[in-house]
């Protein structure tokens, strides 16, 4: 056959249409073009555009990039290939220490976030600025607020976004009717003026109360954003006859939308919520009469509309002790870029479909960490009744989507510390009792970099795809979890002579959280990286 | 009026407004000056022509996109490979056609008739293996066994999703 005069086909296409026709297409479908044929891999080959398109989309990352960027596609290609193997060296060195009031902490986008609710500060701080600098990049105190009432400003849950420049929080209006109703602020991180991107400055949450003896727990609100999408879950207490509700807006839009759930049943159990990707929120329940423990799978394409419950997925364990964790604040827009800093690129994990781990309480206590985008395909698939959720039992879907790993110390009273960020998790683990050592680990379950790890002659850590089983007396009964990941990071030793308390990281960074011994509402913070031989290193 | 003289030796007389939608013919009138001279369409034969003409007609006076507006918007690009309902219709043509018009829309410069083209292929590509891609496209294996167990290992990452 002479291909030259046959028909055109997308095996005749040229170089340049071929890539660019390989812009609508998800990586998956661009490998099977290109394992086609010759042409089609050469295609792939000689574009360093297309794999570095290929590159980001397997490692789930996003790129940043300066508006005067100068790196070449084959440069940041490089970059990333580069940031991928750097954790492999790790050695815990402390780079950088500084204070930062207590309360939750959170990191994302090269920020370290902290809320601390007595008294209500919230401090932001971006962790690449050299050592010396170590100003918090933005301190916002409620006391200082300038509320119109005389009545003192009082937050019941904040959320800060630094990729969206973001800042939410949820006040309670003060009100002596039956109708409380709940206002979210939508401001800037960095001049605490409305927000842009916002409709309106305040988003007014539904009267949701149906009685007078309704008491909001205001402890336990959660507010969550996820790049246009923003969350807010409200309980009552135990005394209170008011299901649980769940309040999906769309903040940038101008119509008041927002789409609500009520649970079915009286003093809610719903716990926590993370938003996995911009249609899909998982929520976390505690046992009610009808169901055990479980993941609830909702998903709100049509903001008009009530959320559509599409599973609700088992877990083997009683207890209520339970709090999820996921890193919730990288979405990055295409129009955010950095100006400032001394590379033109930066790469984060994207905010679709990540890890989230579920820690149940010991001891020893465990953690369930759940790959979202697999956890959504199994309650997606299977036979579907229209208007039903289905009810997934554990067996179904939890030995696929996940992997347990239990604290090492047995009988420890300790919490066991586990952060997950991107699709990777880290794990510090007392040596013994004393906790005057900790283990840090680094677990990567992105399949992609799993696989070239496995290929490349130099890798010297484990990856792990047997099943593990683990028995647990919070455990129904003995489990089984077979989710692949490697270990990137393994048994680093941290001495710390302060107690550590918690510990959270980014692509760039481990920050180890520890209590100071001066002033009990304040954390020392260390920094470690991965060392810089490693990361320009081959 | 334009003159446009296909690589088969036919002549289209064309409004102005609607070959416009072309950036090479606009940048060619531009560089011309207005002319009774016909331009002549190498690459590009009778019929594929016309499909072409049909498509600028029915789109004629909407604002051409802006070279570099699209840059940056690989994620929204990848979400959206819809068609409009007109589009779709239009490029329900068989494959050669499809490729000839792709093909012409990339000389012509007439990206968003590129954009639907292209879309049309990625959406016929979308959630196929190797294999039904080869058998939709005619296209022959010209690897190794070797080579292909290589390249279904290095892969291996991006299946079952």
């Amino acid at each position: 056959m002479d291909f030259t005069k046959a028909a055109p086909s997308l095996h005749t296409l040229p170089v340049e249409i071929l890539c660019y026709l390989f812009s609508f297409l998800r990586a998956s479908s661009i490998l099977s073009c290109t394992s086609t044929c010759r042409y089609l891999r050469k295609a792939l080959d000689d574009s360093s555009a297309l794999q570095y398109t290929i590159e980001l989309e397997a490692q789930k990352m996003v790129e940043v990039t300066a508006l005067d960027a100068m790196s070449s596609p084959a440069e940041r290609l490089e970059m990333l290939r580069n940031q991928m193997c750097s954790w492999q060296a790790f050695k815990p060195t402390i780079v950088n220490q500084f204070l930062q009031p207590g309360g939750e902490v959170s990191m994302s986008f090269g920020h370290l976030s902290t809320w601390d609710d007595h008294p209500q500060i919230a401090q932001i701080r971006a962790l690449d600025s050299s050592p010396s600098e170590s100003q918090p990049y933005r301190r916002w105190n409620a006391d200082s607020y300038p509320m119109t009432k005389d009545t003192p400003l009082r937050v019941h849950s904040v959320c800060m976004d630094p990729s969206q420049d973001l800042f939410a929080f949820v006040v309670i209006e003060p009100n002596h009717m039956a109708e409380i109703s709940c206002r979210i602020y939508l401001e800037t991180l960095s001049t605490s003026e409305p927000h842009p991107l916002a409709a309106s400055e305040i988003l007014i949450s539904f009267k949701p109360h149906i009685s007078a003896n309704c008491h909001i727990d205001q402890t336990k609100m959660k507010l969550k954003i996820w790049g246009d999408r923003i969350v807010l879950l409200s309980f009552c207490d135990e005394y209170s006859a008011c299901p649980a509700r769940m309040q999906i807006w769309n903040w940038q839009e101008k119509q008041d939308f927002k789409c609500i759930y009520r649970e079915q049943e009286p003093y809610g159990k719903m716990d926590d919520c993370c938003i996995v990707n911009r249609d899909h929120l998982i929520v976390s329940s505690r046992m009610t009469g009808r169901l055990p423990c479980r993941l609830s799978i909702f998903s709100f394409s049509d903001l008009g509309k009530p959320p559509i419950l599409v599973a609700e997925c088992i877990l083997p364990f009683r207890p209520e002790g339970t709090f999820l964790r996921h890193s919730q604040f990288v979405t990055i827009s295409p129009d955010i870029r950095r100006s400032i800093g001394p590379r033109d690129t930066y790469f984060y994990p994207d905010a679709k479909n990540q890890l989230i781990a579920l820690n149940v309480d010991g001891p020893p206590s465990l953690v369930i960490i759940i790959d979202t985008s697999k956890l959504l395909t199994t309650c997606q698939s299977g036979v579907h009744v229209e208007g039903q959720s289905r009810v997934l039992p554990w067996k179904e879907w939890g030995p696929n989507c996940s992997r347990c790993i239990v604290d090492p110390v047995p009988n420890s009273l300790f919490v066991l510390r586990l952060e997950v960020a991107g699709g990777r998790a880290v794990h510090a683990a007392p040596n013994d009792v004393s906790c005057a050592s900790y283990s840090l680990r680094m677990y990567d379950f992105n399949k992609y970099r799993m696989s070239r790890a496995a290929a490349s002659k130099d890798f010297r850590g484990r990856i792990v795809t047997e099943p593990s089983t683990v028995k647990h007396q919070q455990l129904d009964e003995e489990i089984v979890t077979t989710l692949p990941y490697m270990v990137v990071v393994d048994d680093e030793r941290i001495e710390t002579a302060a107690n550590m308390i918690d510990v959270t990281f980014d692509d760039e960074n481990i920050l180890i959280i520890k209590s100071s011994e001066r002033d009990e509402n304040e954390f020392v913070i260390d920094v470690a990286k991965p060392s810089p031989m490693a990361v320009q290193g081959k | 009026m334009v003159h446009l003289v296909t690589s088969d030796n036919v002549e289209f007389v064309v409004e102005k407004e609607v070959v416009e939608r072309s950036v090479l013919i606009k940048n060619m009138l531009e560089d011309v000056g207005e002319s009774d001279q016909s331009i002549p369409l190498a690459n590009v034969s009778s019929a594929v022509l016309r499909k072409v003409i049909e498509y600028c007609e029915h789109h004629r006076g909407e604002p051409l996109p802006s070279g570099d507006a699209d840059q940056n918007q690989d994620e929204t690009r990848k979400r959206t490979t819809d068609i409009s309902e007109w589009d779709q219709k239009f490029i329900t043509v068989d494959q050669e056609m499809l490729f000839e018009i792709i093909l012409a829309a990339n000389y012509l410069d007439i990206k968003s008739l590129l954009d639907v083209g292209c879309k049309t292929v990625a959406n016929m590509i979308k959630g196929k293996t190797p294999d039904e891609i080869r058998r939709l496209f005619n296209i022959v294996n010209d690897f190794t066994p070797e080579e292909e167990a290589q390249i279904k290992k290095e892969n291996e990452w991006a299946e079952d999703r």
